[in-house]
């Protein structure tokens, strides 16, 4: 059994499927291991990649996140496991012409190579039929704001620039699965949230694979995640699901108050209205960490929603007078991989 | 897709990349240089030839002469066939006397005088065969090459031993630096590994050929500028020769080929394909002195006399020996690359 499954993904995870293509999976990841000499890279991971989803690949450096990457894109081959991509290994290029996109990261683009040339080139070696290729390579270079940079050498373009033209190439020919490792490393703001634009737009329409350290990106854009540590798959299912977002509610309370003498005294905890939170519908538990200054309510999500849970709350802690600092859905996804890794 | 068409259009770029870059253009710029400092040497040698060619008619006659008053052939003071022991002392004395011809029974001031001969182009024919076969050229090879003007003769061999120096400069990074800045993984899902390996050696084959032609045609230029002879014979008979040798030098593009897709660091890539074609180079000589017919075949120079050949068999020997030795260099390229890692 794989980590993954050791650790009770939800079944929000696809099922392993029993022949090499189900059409729900898109990318299965079997018992994959990759050592590079004596360290270990990937040690039996096991992840299966819902057809058009967002999916994330969380990890600290060296996780194993890249490696994992890089057996999907056929770019490494694993010393034991499998990788299927659409139901075939990721190397059979003539199988996957046109149906696999991939940003690798750091892959420099060739510098003597103007950019309209280097993506028609790359567009008909895609299979893309010859007389639209031009457009589609335009139509993709628009899309990730380089209009005009058809005629400008790869060599030219500032480090931002040059991830834009790869992410243009990975999402041209809008191929069904999509591999993107680290999107937005080197962009400024606004690029990276055109970026995380254009990559939300393909919800529903294509399965996109995400590699990336940025996990507030993540948890924006992502349906699904798999959380690496050491190589080894130590979490995997829907983001809500992994953020506790879809269970649990977390409001941040101002524990000091100054009295009148303008001396600052801590709120004792007893007088926290826990009994009356609990009486919330759906509420199963409540409890305070004082370290956070937050109380935790977690409740039945086939019951309630998160909101009405809040809105309640909210109306009981307000009456009691308590100062409110904040309100959120699930501890996020920083705090969730935080616990999960070293 | 069609293989062919995947491996037309990667060795379309290629060939454009190498005319683009700043390496390429350097050593096309190089390479025409080269020709035209050799067409500069040549019409230095242009006098010491002339001297060359008037020695032999001399001789010629003298022979025709010592004949008729039926004196031995091998006369004292006669000078040698070879032009190379024009300078050796005459047999006999043992004094250092001048290497100017004598007739026999006539004072050396009385010796017939260089001005009154005249060389006809079948005289210099039969010389130029003469040296051929003294250089080693099986008869073939040099009553064909005895009737090329011998200066394009000598930009042919020029051209072929400088070859490797080409090939090796123009291809050591062909594959090697996508590998290392991982370039090769914009391609990887895009086309068939061998398929770009083979693109890749094309697209270098077509490079020195095309660089080697802009060579020779310099000289061409040169050579009917200086009236040495008509435009027309240098056209035809260039084209020829260097049709002729250009599978032979494919030989050394395989080997290339082979280094650079196993290699991943550029420089390291170059400095092992000059190991190579020494070694190549050593084994050839090896071949050549203890005439071994095998150790003779490793290295392209060893096809270069088959592929001159007039005789329809031994060209095509050449001519397999060159495509066989370019399929075990690519076949074993394809072997590794195909396996390896990107």
């Amino acid at each position: 059994m794989s980590e993954a499954e050791e650790i009770g993904e939800s079944s929000d995870v696809a099922p392993s499927p029993k022949k090499r293509n189900d059409g729900e999976t898109a990318v299965h990841v079997r018992g994959v291991r990759k050592q590079f000499g004596s360290k270990v890279a990937v040690d039996r991971a096991t992840m299966h990649m819902r057809s058009r989803r967002i999916h994330g690949l969380i990890g600290p450096n060296g996780a194993g996140k890249t490696t994992t990457f890089s057996m999907m894109a056929g770019y490494l081959k694993p010393d034991e496991g499998s990788v299927d991509v659409l139901g075939f290994d990721p190397r059979n290029v003539d199988a996957l012409r046109g149906r696999l996109g991939v940003l690798p990261q750091d892959a420099q683009l060739p510098a003597s190579d103007p950019v309209g040339e280097f993506l028609t080139h790359l567009a008909k070696l895609q299979g893309l039929e010859s007389g639209a290729v031009e457009e589609i390579a335009k139509k993709a270079l628009v899309e990730v704001g380089g209009a005009d940079w058809w005629s400008t050498r790869c060599g030219a373009l500032s480090h931002g620039m040059a991830k834009r033209v790869a992410l243009a190439q990975a999402m041209m020919g809008s191929p069904e699965v999509v591999l993107l490792d680290e999107p937005t490393a080197g962009l400024d703001p606004r690029n990276a949230y055109e970026v995380r634009q254009l990559v939300k737009t393909r919800r529903g329409k294509t399965t996109v694979i995400i590699s990336s350290h940025n996990l507030q990106e993540l948890e924006e854009i992502c349906d699904f995640a798999v959380v690496l540590d050491r190589g080894v798959v130590v979490a995997s299912g829907k983001m809500s699901e992994l953020t506790a977002a879809s269970s649990e509610v977390r409001i941040t309370l101002k524990m000091s108050r100054r009295d009148h003498g303008g001396n600052t005294f801590r709120i004792p905890e007893s007088d926290l209205p826990l009994p009356a939170l609990r009486e919330i519908a759906g509420v199963t538990a409540v409890i305070f960490e004082g370290e956070r200054n937050e109380l935790v309510l977690n409740f039945d999500k086939k019951l309630v929603e998160a909101e009405v849970v809040i809105g309640f709350a909210l109306s009981v802690l307000l009456q009691r007078q308590m100062l409110i600092s904040g309100v959120g859905k699930g501890r996020g996804l920083e705090a969730r991989v935080m616990d999960l890794t070293d | 897709m069609n293989p062919a068409v995947e491996v037309a259009l990667i060795a379309n770029r290629e060939v454009k990349k190498n005319f683009r870059s700043v390496k390429g253009i350097l050593l096309a710029v190089l390479t025409i240089m080269g020709g035209v400092a050799f067409t500069f040497i040549l019409s230095g040698s242009e006098k010491v030839r002339s001297k060359i060619e008037q020695q032999a008619k001399l001789q010629q006659q003298m022979q025709e002469q010592m004949q008729q008053e039926n004196l031995p052939p091998d006369g004292s003071g006669a000078p040698a066939l070879d032009p190379l022991q024009r300078n050796a002392p005459p047999r006999g004395n043992g004094s250092s006397g001048s290497h100017r011809p004598t007739t026999p029974g006539k004072p050396p001031g009385e010796a017939s005088k260089p001005a009154e001969i005249k060389v006809t182009a079948e005289d210099l024919k039969k010389f130029n065969t003469a040296v051929y076969e003294e250089a080693g050229l099986a008869p073939s090879v040099a009553a064909y090459l005895g009737r090329a003007p011998m200066s394009l003769v000598m930009v042919l061999f020029v051209s072929v031993w400088l070859s490797p120096l080409l090939v090796s400069l123009l291809g050591f990074d062909g594959v090697s630096s996508d590998l290392q800045y991982r370039a090769y993984r914009f391609w990887a899902t895009r086309s068939r590994r061998w398929s770009f390996l083979l693109g890749k050696f094309l697209g270098l084959f077509v490079s020195v050929a095309i660089t080697t032609l802009a060579m020779n045609f310099i000289m061409w230029i040169a050579i009917a500028a200086r009236g040495e002879e008509p435009f027309f014979t240098c056209v035809s008979w260039g084209f020829q020769l260097w049709m002729r040798v250009l599978p032979a030098v494919a030989g050394w593009m395989g080997i290339v080929t082979l280094i650079s897709a196993s290699v991943r660091v550029p420089i390291l890539s170059l400095l092992t394909t000059f190991a190579a074609f020494f070694a190549v180079f050593v084994i050839w000589i090896i071949g050549v002195n203890v005439d071994n017919d095998f150790l003779k075949m490793v290295c392209p120079y060893g096809y270069v006399t088959h592929l001159l050949d007039t005789k329809i068999d031994q060209y095509l020997i050449g001519l397999m020996l060159s495509l066989g030795s370019v399929g075990v260099w690519i076949g074993g390229a394809v072997g590794i690359f195909r396996w390896r890692d990107v």
